[in-house]
């Protein structure tokens, strides 16, 4: 026992001498705890409930209205899927009435530019925010033939964007109302990407026209006109 | 056989409270005489006020500001040290941040006390302005050591890091941000200059090191791991930069069911953790201090 008493005041002895800092803790346990639904609870600490109610009331009033129908699910994952189709011919289909669209179009968005899932029944003005919560606008870019390498090289690595009017088949991009004659396409996109956003650095420079319509608003209003969306589950990104 | 921080993890192990954890686990923790420090934390709630919906595809009815707050109410009646912190993105991705713009959020956040925040990305979508509207309503501090805030306005409320002293633990924390280029429109951050964020996190260390600081925590909003290997992230920041305790991070919602840890370049150990997005989950860490049991055992 003495020994080892010594042992200690030794020890202890050194560290109080040592001029260097020890740190004397350890990570000892880690818990990752999920919420517990939300279902029946209520606000009982920090007085939360004062503080929301009047926003909560101004929300739900501005942004419940019912909008349309998802008949399923509408789920955003790559490299593909109903959501992200449903984004892109929504865009590509606000703009039929555009002259432009006797050249070849096609519609390309970001999938990090879509922010959340529609799940199956009501859709309300709320979830439309919060699907494109960004004030991102619609821009026409005219984009050269020899271009459309570039975006091939960049949905490579991406793994997968909103596209319409077009599919990405094993490394190339698949666009039927393409021929040789055409040196030019047109792509609708947003003016986050139009200005290299998300790395889109191939559309930097070229000619475009921003309709100053947010993307959402289209989103919207090709809801409201359906009723009940409109889906096509048919990859447009394959490996 | 002596103990280090490895072999005590492994004791103790990693406790993983799957949905739902029952209360005789909670009541498990340690109580107000253990000078135990407890570190909760949140990282890209987005604005996610309400709890998810009932027809979420991934996490119905889970969620919302009002559970997340019980959950810390509970915590913060079974420790007396406790730390909470958030890794960004507490602003954009439902209808109170496009009609509020943030000030809800920080109200929220201020009464719930947070103590010390990072910066993601999205809190700069209603720019420098904004953030500085919404921000008046913060009684926690923002830090990031990797932004330089120049002239603007958010340089007097940003700073790159805050001690804090709980118990006996003097806390350093740190923030680190993700290159805004690309991410955000440029107007949105005109005069903030983004620098390299390992050699930032050096000189925040080496400051907090001089100051005795005995836990060095990162809230990073770097990214958990990428692909691109030249592209800063948490496992790379942990790996390469020495002095680092624990990096709490964002950006990638990466939901982890336990935390990663990094061997650095000083043979210390490092622990990595982050809890996915929307505050579906809250990260509980414990950290105790074992300072003459673990001299004893070290002699021994």
């Amino acid at each position: 026992m003495t020994k080892y008493f010594w042992y200690i005041m030794i020890g202890a002895s050194l560290m109080a001498c040592s001029a260097r800092f020890t740190p004397t803790y350890q990570i000892q346990a880690l818990r990752v705890q999920e919420l517990p639904t939300a279902k029946g609870l209520e606000a009982q600490h920090y007085n939360l409930d004062k503080t929301l109610k009047p926003y909560q009331d101004t929300l739900h009033a501005e942004f419940d209205a019912l909008v349309a129908t998802a008949p399923q699910a509408l789920v955003l994952s790559r490299p593909s899927s109903n959501l992200m189709n449903w984004c892109a011919d929504a865009v590509l289909s606000s703009q039929t009435a555009n002259k432009r669209m006797s050249e070849p179009v096609i519609c390309l968005l970001n999938t990090g530019g879509l922010r959340s899932s529609f799940g199956a029944g009501p859709l309300t003005l709320a979830d439309f925010y919060k699907l494109m919560p960004f004030d991102n606008r619609l821009v026409w870019i005219h984009l050269p033939v020899d271009k459309i390498a570039d975006i091939e090289k960049y949905l490579s690595k991406s793994g997968g964007e909103p596209l319409a009017n077009c599919s990405f088949e094993n490394g190339r991009l698949q666009i039927p109302s393409l021929t040789k004659s055409h040196q030019y396409i047109w792509v609708l996109t947003s003016d986050f990407l139009a200005n290299g956003g998300d790395q889109m650095s191939f559309f930097l420079g070229l000619e475009k026209e921003d309709t100053t319509i947010l993307l959402r608003e289209i989103f919207i209003e090709v809801a409201k006109t359906q009723g009940v969306l409109k889906l096509d589950a048919q990859p447009r990104y394959i490996k | 056989m002596s103990i280090t921080r490895r072999t005590l993890f492994q004791k103790f192990g990693i406790l993983y409270f799957g949905l739902m954890a029952p209360k005789w686990l909670i009541a498990l923790a340690p109580k107000k005489n253990k000078p135990q420090l407890l570190i909760l934390h949140t990282n890209d709630t987005h604005s996610q006020i309400d709890p998810l919906p009932a027809n979420h595809n991934k996490y119905p009815n889970q969620g919302g500001i009002v559970a997340r707050a019980n959950l810390i109410a509970q915590y913060r009646q079974q420790h007396e040290h406790v730390l909470l912190l958030d890794a960004g993105d507490f602003f954009q991705g439902t209808p109170y941040f496009n009609r509020f713009h943030g000030v809800l959020e920080m109200k929220l956040m201020s009464q719930l006390a947070y103590d010390v925040v990072t910066l993601g990305n999205h809190d700069f979508d209603i720019g420098v302005a904004g953030f500085m509207n919404a921000q008046q309503y913060a009684n926690f501090k923002f830090v990031n050591a990797n932004y330089d805030f120049g002239q603007t306005a958010m340089a007097a409320v940003v700073q790159p890091y805050q001690i804090i002293q709980k118990g006996p633990y003097k806390v350093g924390i740190f923030g680190l941000g993700v290159d805004l280029n690309g991410l955000v429109h440029a107007s949105n951050f005109d005069g903030i200059r983004m620098k390299d964020p390992y050699q930032s996190a050096t000189e925040v260390i080496q400051v907090l090191q001089q100051q005795d600081c005995n836990l060095i925590i990162c809230l990073s909003h770097l990214g958990y791991q990428y692909e691109d290997p030249t592209k800063p992230s948490d496992l790379l920041l942990a790996e390469k930069i020495p002095g680092i305790d624990l990096i709490l991070g964002g950006h990638t919602h990466t939901f982890m069911d336990a935390p990663t840890k990094v061997t650095n370049t000083a043979g210390q150990d490092v622990w990595i953790h982050q809890v996915g997005w929307a505050g579906v989950r809250l990260g509980a860490i414990e950290v105790s201090t074992h300072r003459f049991n673990f001299q004893q055992k070290t002699i021994r």
